[in-house]
């Protein structure tokens, strides 16, 4: 592969990333996007555990191909004490470390922040984990549904009586990703002031918390509180999900003028029950059957455009395939086509930060196993010698799979 | 540690608060901009008539308040002069919207070439989407994802603002990115985002599940496609969360449950056979049943013994005892001159060095409680203000 000049705000800028899964993984990703050289540090002939996972195109992970574009694998043992000192040599370069082994793993691996500060005091280091470096929880395994539960954020979904319920995807890991990349960030603005790096520790369940902020402050300044509202508001009605012939469709009337042009475009009839918003809350049960008793006999799309027009904000329910496949997701360069090896030309979203109106190029698809590993060596000063020799003894590898 | 103390931060959102909060949360001077007619939408929230509620003393934390009426000309050049003593803008309306006020990125960069000009939208700035109403439930309708979540008989809406936070802290973060590279460049940036780009674009397992197996997601509640069981059970007193995720884990699980036969039956001790139709028939019945007669502290016993990923579905109400949470210093108080000493989410990311100074955050500001001294650092004087305040710009 020709070498490729980044021309993203990121330029120059070098990532030493041991992330494996998805949290982690999400924060290099942004790295690598907005141009930074990734190097993904992948283990001996096993690589990332996402390369495992289903599903397979052509023997290649769909799910490791989504989360890893744009960045540079090297494939080492770093186990042996040459895999270490290639991390030393690749510690000097860099700007960040990132990594989300279980807590303390990468302290016994002898490549913790500790070690790796003594070679490059300006490092910013993140640790991601799903419970953080401290605690009663800190070695106990966690994956993105039990950061939903522990956190609070699956039991603010659903309704009140009803089961907790998470994200229809794995956004308790994302989520801290890009929490995370805020992290890093923030520690890199401080570095330059004062030429001192850091670590940072981050922890799935903390980040999640946020969704309990409003009812941790009525529990807070009242004593007592709910977890959950169930599918409409809990401050405004009408204000959430409807069921339509077709589907679903969601609605909010905010404004007592915006409830009328409701009233009339569904021809609901008078209730004085639902008078005005108090008691279109006290009464939001029978409200949202008397509104689903007509939304249920029209098209979700009839729906929304006839409440549109009317000035009442309403959307379709859209499943996923005709939003991705939306005029809207075509004319605003929500993916582009990349190259991705073993697979072909396939298409992924583009970052949704854009600078200056322009998105971030996406350059390549996701690395083969060590694909990059002589080219990182290189770049870190080893010879071509050298080099042959860390491969030959099995320290560095290029299993390209 | 206060990583963004040398930061300044004009927060122009309305109703989105949660970038300006990333950046106060560590140590930034975020100065909110907000209208003279009661201010921020944020503050009304769950309020009756003409009041404020009590949750903007959480998204208004550490930030202070200038009022200031930008639809007015003089409004338009207060902020002009403003732009020059700070690092950063944010917004949450077009560029079309601010441009009509004459306080596009254009003019404004102008100003202050250094400027980073943060903007969020809720469809981006072009494209047929880009005038639907901004609310976020109304944009993850849209995404795709909102229809996935939840039981198959219905979708289950998010009882936070989900998609606002996840864009808010891309914008947050790009505007970060954009002023290291303007430290050394000397020249600032626009940064975009969409909420409907983010909540697409985080998801391309969705995307490459369409790719990989030709199939379209479903709705599956609290399971996962790949991985089995995941799923969230209820126990004697409580809900309960288990999530594994390969065939040693669900052993390990079984053995410690003192359930023999789901390690060893070949129907349940392997995935994919353990997966969707066989989870969702038979077996699932048999989790049920187990975990009906157990309490939570059993079933997390359980898990902890077997290394397996499992966890009580916390409430506020848990979260407020929990050891865990104690111990990362994730709840604080903020004692708020309106409403008392109230309980918040602490700040999710750790520093080396960081000390209980660093968990001490201002309380939210009363509208307009910094108006004059910010204007007072312009050079304003006295009778200027008293001008202004008359003429309903301040």
């Amino acid at each position: 592969m020709a070498k490729w000049e980044s021309k993203g705000v990121f330029k120059g800028m070098k990532v030493l990333d041991f992330t494996i899964a998805l949290a982690g993984v999400y924060t290099a990703w942004q790295f690598a996007d907005l141009g930074a050289e990734v190097w993904k540090v992948e283990r001996y002939n096993a690589g990332d555990q996402a390369r495992t996972w289903d599903p397979f195109v052509n023997g290649m992970s769909t799910l490791y191909c989504a989360y890893n574009k744009n960045k540079q694998s090297i494939e080492l043992d770093l186990s042996s004490q040459e895999g270490k000192e290639v991390i030393y040599r690749m510690v000097k370069e860099a700007d960040v470390v990132l990594e989300n082994f279980k807590s303390g793993s990468i302290d016994r691996l002898g490549l913790g922040y500790e070690r790796l500060k003594e070679i490059n005091p300006k490092i910013v280091f993140m640790s991601l984990s799903g419970f953080g470096a401290s605690g009663p929880l800190m070695k106990y395994p966690c994956y993105d549904a039990i950061a939903a539960a522990r956190g609070g954020f699956a039991a603010s979904n659903g309704e009140p009586e009803g089961a907790p319920m998470k994200a229809g995807n794995a956004n308790c890991d994302t989520l801290t990703g890009i929490y995370g990349f805020n992290a890093v960030l923030m520690a890199l603005i401080e570095a330059r002031r004062t030429g001192k790096g850091c670590r940072i520790d981050v922890g799935m369940s903390d980040v999640v918390m946020i969704s309990c902020a409003e009812t941790l402050m009525d529990y807070g300044t009242y004593g007592q509180a709910q977890s959950r509202f169930g599918n409409h508001d809990r401050f405004v009605a009408p204000y959430g999900i409807f069921e339509a012939r077709d589907g679903w469709v969601s609605i909010i009337a905010d404004s007592q003028e915006r409830w009328q042009s409701l009233k009339e475009v569904l021809g609901l009839p008078d209730d004085p029950r639902f008078a005005d918003n108090a008691g279109r809350i006290a009464n939001r049960d029978a409200l949202a059957e008397q509104i689903e008793a007509v939304t249920i006999t029209m098209f979700r799309q009839e729906i929304e455009k006839k409440l549109l027009a009317a000035g009442v904000p309403a959307s379709e329910v859209l499943p996923f395939i005709e939003a991705y496949t939306s005029d809207h997701a075509n004319q605003t360069d929500a993916v582009s086509f990349a190259w991705q090896d073993k697979i072909g030309n396939i298409r992924f979203y583009n970052n949704p930060i854009r600078f200056n109106d322009e998105i971030c190029p996406i350059h390549r698809g996701s690395p083969l196993l060590g694909q990059d590993t002589r080219n990182i060596l290189s770049a870190v000063g080893y010879s071509e010698c050298e080099i042959q020799k860390l491969i030959d003894d099995e320290v560095a590898g290029e299993h390209m799979f | 540690m206060r990583p963004l103390c040398s930061l300044k931060v004009l927060d122009l959102t309305d109703g989105n608060p949660y970038a300006g909060s990333m950046f106060a949360d560590y140590g930034a001077q975020v100065v909110k901009i907000e209208n003279p007619y009661g201010g921020d939408s944020i503050r009304r929230r769950g309020a009756a008539d003409g009041e404020e509620g009590i949750y903007q003393a959480f998204y208004s934390r550490g930030k202070k308040s200038m009022t200031l009426d930008i639809q007015k000309k003089a409004g338009q050049d207060v902020l002009k002069r403003l732009v020059p003593h700070f690092d950063m803008l944010v917004v949450n309306k077009s560029q079309e919207q601010m441009e009509a006020l004459g306080l596009g990125y254009e003019s404004l960069k102008a100003e202050n070439p250094k400027l980073i000009y943060g903007v969020l939208t809720p469809y981006g700035e072009s494209g047929p989407w880009k005038d639907m109403p901004d609310y976020d439930l109304l944009v993850n309708s849209r995404s795709g994802l909102q229809e996935k979540t939840g039981f198959p008989e219905r979708p289950t809406k998010f009882g936070f603002p989900l998609a606002y936070i996840y864009s808010s802290w891309h914008l947050s973060a790009g505007m970060l990115a954009a002023y290291l590279k303007a430290q050394e460049t000397g020249e600032g940036m626009k940064v975009s985002v969409s909420v409907w780009h983010t909540m697409m674009s985080l998801d391309d397992t969705f995307v490459e599940g369409l790719l990989g197996m030709n199939t379209l997601p479903k709705r599956i509640g609290n399971g996962f496609p790949t991985t089995n069981p995941t799923d969230t059970f209820r126990c004697k007193d409580g809900w309960f969360s288990l999530s594994i995720g390969s065939d040693a884990q669900w052993i390990s699980f079984a053995k410690c449950a003192g359930k023999d036969v789901w390690a060893e039956d070949p129907r349940y001790a392997h995935d994919p056979a353990r997966s969707m139709e066989n989870y969702f028939g038979d077996l699932d019945q048999q989790l049920r049943d187990y975990f009906a007669a157990i309490t939570i502290e059993e079933a997390d016993m359980i898990c902890r013994e077997a290394m397996v990923p499992g966890g009580p579905c916390n409430t506020f109400q848990e979260l407020v005892k929990d050891a865990q949470v104690a111990d990362r210093n994730m709840l604080i108080h903020i004692n708020d001159p309106k409403i008392g000493d109230t309980l918040q989410i602490g700040k999710a990311a750790k520093f080396t060095g960081d000390t209980q100074e660093d968990n001490v955050i201002a309380p939210a500001p009363a509208l307009g409680a910094d108006t004059e001294a910010c204007l007072k650092e312009l050079g304003i004087s006295q009778e200027k203000m008293e001008h202004m305040k008359a003429e309903g710009i301040i």
